[in-house]
């Protein structure tokens, strides 16, 4: 098999982009046709398997309706009592490594790989990787040992995984190397990474949106950014930073990492990414870019040069929707089995939970993500792209039903609301709590500033009004601001962070969640003295 | 002015636009940067000449000389660097010495041992070089030299066709530069920018090089050049030699010949040139270019012959072994398409270990690929169209056990008949453009060939298949007759069958006609076969009158849908006899091969025995059912009486179970009192009244006689005086007997109308009459059951003398209210009363006045407490009341009110007075005295022995509990 590598050696740039991104210029009869192959032959593969036995009972689908109707909707507890004990015998194929993650619920998930479709994976992240340097259709600026900066967690977290396949498709230049990370901790690989990189330069830097943002803050403040190391006083180092200075100082203002690093691409993860699209280019230079994934597939859905929307993978799997209104059956009685779409029956504008079953003898049969996108065109007349274009949305557990007729409050919805209001913050979380009778939202916020508590709540309010009319509607009807904002004192969320490392939790729980957090978590905020509700 | 100059002066214009073409639009890339450097140092030496040729301050030329070689010195280090990244081999130790090589050159230079003089005279650079111009010499040697070794060793280390012919074009630049560099060794050229000159050159073949990416063939190129220049050639040597020859005869020609004979050489030249380029590109491809030339002779061999072989075996091989031959492949295969299916079969292939039954189906992606685009596929193609990623498994092992390099469509008329397989060559070089079209061009000249092979071939399967069938024909006449012999044998068998059937055998005609009615019909319906021949209506006549619709129906075939004739349908006739007979009638519609209807068979079958079994069955099941219905419901009434926890209880249930056995009746439930001198109504439902509410056991003659006393309302019998017969008509009395002692009483009841007489006998049928016996006797029992449960109950917590509760019950009920009053945080009181000279009470007026005494206490305690309070004979004359959520005020209140209450008791015994009553009575309190019931009863005795020694009449209670 031909990789990037090669053909880059000889120039062939035109086939990198074919190869890689080139299922962009997808009809959608082809889209479906590559899905409903790939399918089909995912149905012989697992059929054979014990757990595809349990999950078909013993029946063999020849058809995608067929599929549809034999095979039940399932959650990682369908597979937890095999995925737990890692147990290959139940799989269609013998994993090829087992990748995890930690839900909400800090359960470990574990989800297994086979060689193949770990294979494919990296070519989806490297495609992700392409698209985030192309400024324009066609555009290869990927070069043999780019050097990549990285903060993600390690392996076996699905990102290390992701990065482990991707260096094994591509010889990009990882710093920190990807053996070296697994013993850093979250800080020390985004000091190590920046560190090294003043020495050798980025080209690609993969990032959560917040950490470039608060860089970006500190480096206009004026403030150092990093600690002082022996590498600053590299002689590359130093003639990095003279540059950045001289470029800063012809543009008349402080010096921004866009003066220090001229990136290619910028790969970034969290919900917050196109909430703070213009302050990232401002600060770095380079529009960020998304991918939406998981651990149980990798990377599904890739955003093109234009950085907006997102198009589905054709080969990552086959995918299915269960739109918002069967989503909200399924909400009100758990015990509702939702009715799903295909991918060629989407309706723009409208929500929905994403569906997959995976490929290329991968165990995931209907498995619920548990994710809602949005879709906000059937295709991209900007790019040309012929096939639908999704937003994430947000976790199904991340919405509040504030009182059944507001429409759902998404994170992406407060954190907008919040970010209006000009407020600048450590950290929030909120959740659905009543008060005589009458549901409103409760917002926790630890601010970077000291600022008028109530001031601040009227503002989040209006903004709230603006972006959600059911929110404005519900006002009115109850007469009562249905939002009340507490602020926490400084450090709180440090503390959580602290508290949490302390118990043994992993890093995706330092953070407690932005939305519905327990009343638990909640005790452990409020735990500091003066944090008073 | 110095017209020399205007040669840097483009390539400095030439560089720069370079520059900034590749600065602006081109990707920043380290190809890029590293030309960028290339450039720069260009520009630098173009910028340095041109100030050196004009020759004008205010720099004087000596200096703009060795500026120059700050460029041109830098120039070999650029391209070698650029070489590098282009080739993607990095020397990074080399580059660092070249770096340390040119600033030593720099050095040298500045220092003024490079270039010791230089001047311009007349339009000439003329200088003299030092002894450190051997270090730029080397250099220059020594990197362009690396540079020419490494785009050398990358042209032998890939296959890629493309790769290696941009890699050309680099070779070609280092040619222009080597020659630009030449001249400058040559002392008459060395002083004019020539150089720069072909380095213009040299930039330019490098920008398009490294922009385009789909580069004109260099082999391509150099053929056309030899093409047209050999010819060109040989005919200019020719007309020179032409020329010379005339010019030396004809020396005194007159212009008029020379005109003409130049007409005559041009005329020839034009004649030959086109024969003359012919044979030159058939000599220059036999002599340089012999593969192509192979090619083009296979092509051509194939083209004629192809045609002629009509076996697809033969012409697939013979395909086959051309493209391996000329092309040295290590493996080819043929896929053609299968007669009668889509699918794509493996027909031919050489160096392949595969299953040959391997195919290759319609909706395979390279398949659908080379229908759409009618086009050489190439293995690079699969791996990188997204069209591929369909790809299953299964399909990526065949084809890499196929080891394909091309997919060749073989078309005929645009559609997709074959598909060539081209695998790797042995020299695993790949594939070029020209291999690709000429492979393209052999599958368009074989693809009528192939298909009229194919064609051929299915013919002469046909053939095949056609003789098959002729055997096969003949086999089925035989076959034929001898089923119609079998068919007559048959008939007679099966005409023997029906007449001596049992069941009645007809075959109907579509206008009603009987064309055959078998025998069987006399013993069934009592008439012979020839009454219906002689009148078709007769079927139909004598067909019970509610029927005869059904009938019309089904077997008049001309009338109805014959798809409702296949159901078997029962019909009711009448026998000759007049008896009625059920029969049921299968039939069969026929038809004729044009479709129409032309008769109706069928089997009537009697089945008026099976049809009274059945109905007789069916009223047993029914009866059965009923029974089960009822046992069930009695049994559960029973379960449910059981569950009762005392007689007020079961009142309601039993009316409603009794409602839902007896659904047609009114009813009532009475019972004895405990004094057993009157019944009393405990239930009724229905809407009549039927008994009166109250009276003695002697009206009813069934409580009387113990037994069911059944009453019809027009024939009475023992009428009971206790019913009342305005509303009730036939009813049904049962006495509840349970150990010879009736219980009570159960009345079922219809009320009374004329017009329901009859359901009123079958109301009260005999399996009425016993299922309300049962039932009765069930609640007699389950009443006894609970009235004994009751009474054991009462005697194990009450007190028999006085009825109070007893200690043990009190002991119970104590430790009980104090939990519920630590829950509820609330207080209670115990109020220790003992009678003053209770002794006296006995030993003056015996014992018997002693118990009236305390039967009258236990009437007086009842009578004057609370009804949450519990009031106790603790022992003897001592009684304990438990006042649970009392206060210490309300409870010492109480018990004074006790104290003066009591005196007031006027107690007889035999008529004699008994004399006013006194008692001392202690009190405790929870929480105040204690938290167990121990230690409240001990200090409420405590305070009863202080009341007692205080004199007696008076209430006690501790101030403050003592431990000792």
């Amino acid at each position: 098999m031909t990789k990037a590598a090669e053909l880059l050696r000889y120039g062939r740039k035109s086939e990198v982009w074919s190869k890689y991104c080139g299922f962009l210029d997808l009809e959608m009869d082809e889209f479906m046709r590559i899905q409903e192959r790939l399918l089909a032959e995912q149905i012989k593969l697992i059929a054979q398997s014990p757990l595809g036995a349990q999950l078909f009972h013993h029946e063999h689908p020849q058809t995608v309706e067929e599929f549809r109707q034999i095979a039940p909707v399932t959650t990682y507890e369908d597979y937890e009592p095999y995925f737990a004990g890692q147990r290959d015998d139940m799989l269609p194929q013998k994993a090829y490594l087992w990748a995890h993650t930690s839900g909400r619920s800090g359960r470990l998930k574990w989800i297994p790989y086979t060689r193949y479709a770990y294979q494919r994976l990296g070519e989806r992240v490297l495609a992700g990787v392409i698209l985030s340097m192309a400024r324009e259709k066609g555009e290869v600026r990927l070069e043999e040992g780019d050097i990549l900066v990285t903060n993600t967690p390690p392996r076996p977290f699905i990102s290390g995984v992701t990065l482990q396949a991707l260096a094994e498709e591509f010889n990009f230049r990882f710093i920190p190397g990807l053996d070296e990370t697994e013993s850093l901790s979250f800080q020390e690989r985004i000091q190590k990474g920046f560190d090294t990189g003043l020495i050798t330069g980025i080209d690609v830097l993969g990032s959560l949106s917040v950490v470039l943002v608060k860089m970006g803050e500190r480096f206009a403040e004026g403030a150092r950014t990093t600690k002082l190391s022996r590498n600053m006083f590299h002689p590359w180092a130093l003639a990095r930073m003279a540059r950045g200075l001289l470029r800063s100082k012809l543009a008349g203002r402080k010096m921004l990492p866009k003066d220090l690093w001229q990136i290619k691409g910028m790969p970034c993860g969290g919900m917050d990414t196109s909430l703070y699209r213009e302050q990232i280019a401002h600060y770095w230079g380079v529009n960020p870019y998304e991918q939406y994934g998981a651990t149980e597939e990798g990377a599904i859905a890739t955003q093109a040069w234009n950085k907006k929307g997102m198009t589905f993978f054709p080969d990552a799997s086959f995918l299915e929707f269960i739109p918002e209104a069967e989503w909200a059956k399924w909400r009100q009685n758990p015990a509702y089995v939702p009715k799903t779409v295909l991918f060629n029956e989407v309706v723009s504008g409208e929500r929905y939970e994403v569906v997959v079953t995976n490929f290329f003898a991968k165990p995931l049969v209907r498995y619920r993500m548990h994710d809602l996108i949005r879709f906000v065109g059937l295709e991209d007349q900007e790019t040309g792209i012929k096939l639908p274009q999704m937003v994430f949305a947000g976790r199904s557990s991340d919405f509040i039903d504030l009182a059944g007729f507001t429409g759902l409050i998404d994170e992406k919805l407060v954190w907008q609301a919040i970010l209006n209001s000009g407020v600048r913050f450590e950290d929030w979380t909120i959740r659905k709590e009543v008060s005589q009778g009458h549901p409103f939202l409760h917002l926790y916020l630890e601010p970077l500033e000291s600022l008028d508590c109530a001031r601040l709540q009227n503002r989040i309010d209006l903004e709230l009004k603006k972006l959600n009319s059911f929110y404005a509607d519900y006002a009115t009807l109850i007469e009562v601001q249905p939002l009340l904002v507490t602020l926490l004192s400084p450090g709180t969320f440090g503390a959580y962070g602290k508290e949490m490392q302390a118990r043994g939790a992993d890093l995706a729980h330092l953070k407690p969640a932005h939305m519905n957090i327990s009343d638990d978590t909640l005790a452990i905020l409020m735990r500091p003295s003066q944090n008073q509700p | 002015m110095n017209t020399w100059i205007i040669v840097p002066l483009a390539s400095l214009v030439c560089y720069t636009v370079l520059l900034g073409v590749n600065f602006w639009f081109g990707q920043r890339s380290r190809v890029n940067t590293s030309f960028n450097f290339f450039l720069i140092s260009m520009i630098v030496w173009s910028l340095c000449s041109f100030f050196a040729h004009l020759d004008h301050p205010p720099l004087n030329t000596l200096l703009w000389n060795r500026l120059m070689i700050i460029g041109s010195s830098g120039m070999p280090l650029a391209f070698f660097i650029f070489v590098q990244y282009f080739v993607g081999i990095q020397r990074t130790r080399w580059t660092v010495f070249g770096v340390i090589v040119y600033l030593a050159i720099q050095a040298a230079n500045l220092s003024g041992l490079v270039v010791q003089s230089a001047y311009v005279y007349e339009g000439r650079l003329i200088n003299s070089y030092g002894p450190g111009v051997v270090l730029p010499s080397l250099a220059w040697v020594l990197f362009i030299g690396l540079s020419t070794w490494g785009l050398i060793t990358a042209y032998r280390g890939t296959k890629d066709l493309t790769f290696r012919n941009r890699i050309k074009y680099l070779l070609a630049v280092i040619i222009v530069i080597f020659a630009g560099s030449v001249t400058n060794a040559t002392p008459r050229l060395g002083v004019y920018p020539i150089d720069i000159a072909f380095n213009i050159v040299s930039a330019l073949v490098t920008s398009y090089a490294i922009f385009r990416f789909h580069l004109l063939d260099m082999s391509v190129v150099l053929r056309k050049s030899l093409l047209y220049s050999i010819p060109t050639v040989v005919l200019g040597v020719v007309y020179f030699f032409l020329f010379s020859l005339l010019f030396h005869y004809l020396k005194n020609s007159n212009d008029i010949t020379i005109i003409l004979l130049s007409l005559v050489v041009a005329t020839l030249g034009v004649l030959v040139v086109q024969p003359m380029r012919d044979r030159a590109q058939l000599w220059l491809d036999q002599a340089l270019f012999r593969e192509k030339y192979d090619l083009g002779m296979m092509l051509q061999r194939i083209s004629q012959t192809a045609a002629s072989v009509l076996d697809i075996n033969d012409l697939t091989r013979m395909i086959l072994a051309e493209v391996t031959g000329r092309f040295h492949l290590v493996n080819s295969a043929i896929f053609l398409k299968k007669a009668g299916s889509d699918n794509f079969r493996l027909s031919a292939q050489t160096g392949l270990e595969v299953d040959q039954n391997l195919l290759l189906r319609p909706d395979h992606p390279v398949v659908r690929w080379l229908e759409i685009h009618h086009a050489v596929l190439s293995r690079k193609d699969i791996e990188i169209h997204p069209q591929f990623l369909s790809l299953l498994g299964q399909e990526r092992q065949d084809l890499e056990q196929l080891k394909a390099e091309l997919f060749v469509p073989i078309q005929e008329k645009g559609t997709l008949i074959g598909i060539l397989l081209v695998g790797v060559k042995r020299s695993e070089e790949t594939f070029s453009t020209e291999d690709q079209a000429t492979l393209d061009a052999l599958a368009n000249q074989t693809a009528v060939a192939l298909e009229n092979a194919r064609l051929f071939a299915e013919a002469k399967e046909r053939t095949v298949e056609m003789q098959f069938l002729n055997t096969a024909i003949q086999a089925e006449l035989a076959e034929r007759q001898r089923a119609e012999k079998a068919l007559k044998e048959s008939e007679q068998r099966y005409r023997r069958l029906a007449e001596n059937a049992p069941d009645l055998i007809y075959r109907m005609l579509p206008d009603g006609r009987f064309e055959f009615i078998g025998p069987a019909v006399r013993e069934i319906l009592g008439y012979v076969p020839k009454d219906f021949y002689r009148d078709p209506a007769l079927g139909s006549q004598i067909v019970f009158p509610a029927d005869r619709e059904l009938l019309a129906q089904i077997v008049q075939p001309g009338t109805v849908e014959v798809s409702s004739m296949k159901e078997p349908r029962v019909i009711r006739w009448v026998h000759k006899n007049g008896t009625l007979v059920w029969i049921e009638l299968h039939q069969v519609p026929i038809y004729s091969e044009t479709g129409q209807l032309i008769a109706v068979e069928g089997v009537a079958r009697d089945i008026t025995r099976r049809v009274h079994d059945q109905e007789e069955l069916a009223e047993r099941v029914r009866q059965l059912e009923e029974h089960n219905r009822e046992i069930g419901m009695l049994n559960e009434m029973g379960d449910v009486l059981q569950a009762c926890r005392n007689r007020e209880e079961t009142y309601p249930i039993l009316s409603a179970y009794l409602q839902r056995l007896f659904p047609m009746v009114g009813g009532v439930v009475q019972v004895v009192n405990p004094a057993k001198h009157l019944v009393e109504t405990v239930s009724a439902w229905g809407d009549s009244e039927i008994s009166v509410e109250v009276f003695e056991p002697d009206r009813c003659w069934a409580l009387r006689r113990g037994r069911p006393n059944l009453v019809l309302d027009q024939s009475p019998g023992m009428l009971c005086s206790h019913i009342h017969y305005s509303q009730v008509g036939t009813h049904l009395c049962l006495p509840m007997m349970a150990k010879g002692n009736a219980l009570g009483l159960v009345t079922l009841a219809f009320p009374k109308s004329a017009g329901r007489m009859i359901e009123a006998e079958q109301v009260f049928s005999e399996h009425q009459q016993k299922l309300a016996l049962t039932v009765v006797e069930h609640i007699a029992l389950a009443l006894d059951n609970l009235w004994l449960g009751e009474s054991l109950r009462q005697q194990a917590i009450r007190d028999p003398l006085t009825n109070l509760f007893n200690r043990r019950y009190m002991e119970e009920t104590l430790e009980r209210e104090l939990a519920r009053s630590r829950r509820k945080h609330t207080s209670l009181g115990i109020i220790f009363a003992d009678i003053d000279h209770f002794k006296r009470y006995n030993d003056t007026f015996g014992h018997d006045a002693g118990d009236q005494v305390l039967r009258e206490l236990g009437l007086f305690f009842t009578g004057h407490i609370r009804k949450e309070d519990i009031a106790c004979r603790y022992g003897g004359e001592e009684f304990v009341l438990i006042l649970p959520e009392s206060s210490r005020e309300a409870v010492f209140q109480r018990a004074e009110e006790l104290c003066l209450q009591v005196k007031q008791l006027d107690i007889r015994f035999h008529d004699q007075v008994l004399g006013a009553i006194t008692f001392s009575i202690g009190v405790s309190i929870f929480p105040d005295h204690g938290a167990t019931a121990e230690t409240l009863l001990r200090c409420a005795d405590i305070a009863l022995y202080e009341a007692k020694n205080a004199g007696r009449d008076r209430v006690r209670m501790m101030d403050r509990f003592e431990t000792h």
